[in-house]
């Protein structure tokens, strides 16, 4: 800019640069006219304007690193369960939408994963496809309980719509798994894959009339059912193969049979049991002939006429409890004058001792088929009177005293415990 | 088939959770000295304190925060609670009686029939789910009593809720829904 001089008043006033400071000069008496700011970053900071950070590097914002490793854990699972490419988005769409709900947004890395796992699993449940939460756990290594919550959280959060679960898809797709074709394994041990599902589908129908199904996990029952199924259909060759046995020679995925074997045991025993009753039901047959391991020979026999078994069985088991509580009656009656102490208990004749703990009219001592929990004995409540009380009653000193410590008291008592963390 | 209005059935409370406040610092290791009934939980920072009539377990905080479980109707609760703060109050501390309040009831009850899971849980979705893989019940939410009910299949029932009465309400609202889905005999 050009001005004049303060103190000479001329007008030849020129620009000239000193240290990068900008100078206006005169020419003639070389008096400083008017001087720029010497550079800073602070005087930068104060006349320019904020760059900000977001604007001048980034380009746009980019997927968590922890979602991009849950989408491909995720499409990884859902090619191992061969879902179709639909069901794969759909999974996919779910897992972001979760993932971003403020409720998963800050939970583990492995608890991500598990989150993955459930979203598939919702989806095949949509879509009625059968799959097991706990396979998917055994490939996440995760257990039912934690698979359990994290799926509860999610319907709670996204309010998803559950499905229940189809049992005879479920278990159709459980037989696949065993690989009993002719050209797989030896003639004695193949079976037709429908034939299998068929008798398997028969012994769970059995099952679930007679308590074994309802309530308990499906898995164990699954393969108990398939395996007496599998000796069933040729009993003289297979009845000599254990549980084990029988999985090696199906080649039968580890996570079916390897961390619940008692369980599996459990309910083997339990079908061979139901399978017994009904047995001892047939009349071309001795009742004492049947025992629990060679009851398979007759399991073809007692699926063909299972609903008129179960019939005559509880009308048996019926008729012999009123037969008992008559002859019961007609004893009380005779020992009545005898001063003699009378059991109150009416436990029918071939059921475990559990008559004392139930009421008399329960309902678990009319039935020949029950759930263990009724069947075993029950421990003993501390049931004490219930206490009237207002709530708003006075208190006593003494009650109190009983609840603190004298001086003796507490000095032993420091005493002694001074001792104890000695060690 | 509509069910007999006449039907009694025993709902027993079982657990009756309440809370209070002593508005006073409390110091724990003098309760764990001078209490006899006192476990003292330094990792955890709390003091379980048993009484013996009524039976009351109580977590005791040193901010004088103070959860008493184990009572079976209010009022027991409630006496329980002030024989704890007298207790406390004896102990040397200044104890004020505030707050109470009774927060979860825990109650079971017993249905003369048996019940298909698979089918109260088809007729009540979406407030019933089951999911025999994880719980052998069924669970049913009633949002309007804050109350949650596990239904097993042998009959059984607990009843979770805030109060004795909500409790009695969710047995009353479910009753009607377990007798549709009872399981009649083979």
């Amino acid at each position: 800019m050009s001005k004049n001089c303060p103190e000479c008043g001329s007008s030849r006033v020129v620009e000239d640069d000193l240290y990068s400071q900008k100078q206006w000069v005169c020419e003639d008496c070389g008096s400083v006219v008017s001087e720029g700011l010497l550079t800073t970053t602070l005087s930068e900071e104060s006349h320019s304007r904020a760059v900000p950070f977001f604007t001048s590097t980034a380009a746009f914002k980019k997927p968590c690193r922890n979602l991009v490793s849950g989408f491909s854990r995720l499409r990884a699972l859902c090619r191992i369960f061969r879902l179709s490419s639909s069901m794969e988005d759909a999974s996919a769409n779910l897992f972001e939408r979760a993932y971003n709900h403020p409720n998963f947004l800050h939970i583990s890395l492995s608890k991500k994963q598990i989150l993955a796992g459930c979203c598939m699993f919702h989806i095949c449940r949509q879509n009625s496809w059968p799959v097991f939460m706990g396979t998917i756990g055994y490939l996440l290594d995760a257990d039912n309980y934690q698979m359990g919550t994290i799926y509860q959280e999610l319907t709670k959060s996204l309010n998803l719509q559950t499905t229940q679960v189809c049992i005879t898809r479920m278990l159709e797709s459980f037989c696949y798994d065993f690989k009993l074709a002719p050209d797989e394994v030896e003639e004695v041990f193949s079976v037709a894959q429908q034939r299998l599902v068929d008798q398997t589908s028969a012994l769970l129908e059995l099952a679930a009339d007679t308590w074994i199904l309802t309530g308990r996990r499906p898995f164990p029952l699954f393969l108990a059912a398939v395996y007496v199924a599998w000796q069933s259909l040729n009993p003289l060759a297979r009845m000599k193969y254990s549980l084990m046995k029988f999985c090696k020679i199906a080649k039968a995925p580890e996570q079916l049979w390897c961390k619940s074997k008692d369980t599996i045991n459990k309910r083997l025993n339990e079908l061979l049991e139901v399978l017994c009753k009904l047995g001892r039901e047939l009349p071309w047959v001795r009742p004492t002939d049947i025992q629990m391991n060679t009851v398979t020979t007759l399991v073809e026999d007692i699926l063909k006429h299972r609903k008129a078994l179960l019939i005559l069985a509880v009308k048996h088991y019926e008729k012999q409890l009123e037969e008992t509580q008559t002859s019961q009656y007609s004893e009380s009656e005779l020992s009545d004058s005898k001063s003699s102490v009378q059991t109150q208990c009416k436990s029918p004749p071939d059921e475990e001792d559990e008559g004392c703990e139930l009421p008399p009219d329960h309902w678990g001592k009319r039935h020949l088929f029950l759930p263990p929990c009724v069947r075993t004995q029950k421990r003993q409540k501390i049931n004490e009177a219930p206490l009237e009380v207002t709530g708003d009653e006075d208190i006593s000193d003494s009650e109190i005293e009983s609840y603190i410590r004298s001086e003796e008291e507490i000095k032993l008592f420091a005493k002694a415990r001074k001792k104890i963390c000695k060690y | 088939m509509e069910p007999s209005n006449d039907v009694a059935l025993d709902i027993i409370v079982t657990n009756v959770v309440s809370v209070f406040r002593t508005r006073c610092h409390l110091n724990l290791r003098t309760i764990g000295l001078e209490g006899t009934n006192v476990i003292y939980k330094p990792e955890v920072g709390k003091v379980l304190m048993k009484l013996r009539k009524p039976r009351i377990t109580a977590s005791i905080w040193s901010s004088g925060k103070i959860i008493c479980t184990g009572a079976t109707s209010e009022e027991e609760a409630k006496l329980g609670a002030r024989r704890l703060a007298r207790c406390l109050q004896k102990m040397g501390f200044k104890v004020r009686f505030s707050d109470f309040k009774v927060v979860n009831v825990l109650a079971v009850c017993s249905m003369p029939f048996q019940i298909r899971l698979i089918e109260f849980t088809k007729n009540n979705r979406p407030i019933a789910s089951y999911e025999p893989e994880l719980h052998p019940a069924a669970s049913y939410r009633i949002k309007n009593l804050r109350s949650t009910v596990q239904v097993f299949s042998t009959g059984n029932i607990t009843v979770t809720g805030p109060n004795v009465q909500s409790v009695a309400s969710a047995v009353e609202e479910i009753y009607p829904l377990l007798f549709e889905c009872r399981k009649t005999l083979s």
